[in-house]
């Protein structure tokens, strides 16, 4: 009887213990999703100058003239350039046809001359500066026919860069 | 025998004393940083919607230490990257009523004491920054806080 009423007591003693530090707990979860941070910049137009009848004119992507586009999203990640070309430049109803006879090229630092062409016309896939920057040249060519209208001709050369 | 009743009689009222001693927290909101870019940091206040919030209840008036559990880092769904998080002196805030206007802030890194009346509820909200890099990986991150709750001694 003696040691049950010490074994009472000692559970008696622990109870309150457990009474004195009893706990209780609730979590919360928390959640964020993170977009790649990215914009596109036109830093030049491409431009043909003055054109001659009857003569074509090609502008190099490594070309002063040549249209320059600044990608800045994440670090040295792999994004796709997709590009797309007119088939005219236009001055009101006048067409003048616009073709694409060199890739275009792309580099970490805004300097043409030590660029990769892409591996087609319309782009392909490049990998970011440390910085998230790409730059990205095009060239084209245009033909003016002997009896072309006169006049300031003009078209859009769209850019897309997706990156993961 | 006569001691063995009188024991057995105080375990019997410390048992009952144990089940009125009740208390309960009760989570009310997760916390949501929303959707974001990388490079710059992403905060939400204590009295943002996004704050998670917690509710305490205790039937009994009693002294109580609120601890809670902040996550250094979120991470990724497969765990392989990390986002960190941090708390400062005014991350948190409580309440004995739902009502922004009278909050109190605490410091969450910090343990609280509060003196609970009888029935009386306790409003607890949790804020907190992520700090995503401009190299970032581009996924979603989740993150834990776990709220304590500890019955003090009575003095």
């Amino acid at each position: 009887m003696k040691y049950i009423k010490r074994a009472l007591l000692f559970i008696f003693l622990l109870s309150s213990t457990s009474i004195a530090q009893r706990t209780v707990s609730a979590t919360a979860m928390g959640s964020f999703a993170l977009l790649g941070y990215s914009t596109v910049t036109r830093l030049a137009d491409l431009n043909f100058g003055d054109l001659i009848l009857g003569q074509a004119t090609i502008v190099l992507p490594t070309d002063a003239q040549a249209a320059e586009f600044l990608f800045n999203g994440s670090a040295n990640t792999a994004v796709q350039v997709t590009i797309t070309y007119p088939s005219t430049l236009t001055c009101g109803s006048n067409t003048m046809n616009f073709t694409m006879p060199n890739k275009p090229i792309y580099n970490t630092i805004p300097d043409a001359t030590t660029a990769v062409e892409f591996k087609k016309k319309t782009g392909g896939t490049a990998t970011t500066s440390a910085d998230g920057d790409l730059y990205v040249w095009v060239g084209g060519r245009v033909r003016a026919t002997a009896n072309q209208a006169a006049g300031s001709y003009s078209g859009i050369i769209d850019i897309v860069v997706v990156q993961p | 025998m006569k001691s063995f009743c009188i024991i057995f009689f105080l375990i019997l009222t410390n048992a009952v004393c144990y089940c009125q001693a009740d208390l309960t927290v009760i989570k009310i909101n997760d916390f949501s940083f929303g959707t974001d870019f990388g490079g710059r940091e992403k905060r939400i206040d204590h009295s943002d919607n996004g704050a998670a919030k917690f509710q305490i209840q205790s039937k009994n008036e009693t002294n109580v230490m609120i601890t809670v559990l902040l996550p250094r880092f979120f991470t990724s769904t497969d765990e392989t990257a990390r986002l960190p998080a941090s708390f400062t002196e005014r991350s948190a805030a409580w309440s004995t009523i739902d009502d922004v206007s009278s909050r109190i802030s605490f410091d969450p890194r910090q343990p609280l004491s509060l003196s609970l009346k009888q029935n009386q509820v306790i409003y607890i909200w949790i804020g907190g920054t992520l700090h995503p890099s401009r190299s970032q990986r581009t996924c979603k991150y989740s993150g834990s806080i776990t709220l304590t709750v500890q019955i003090l001694p009575r003095n």
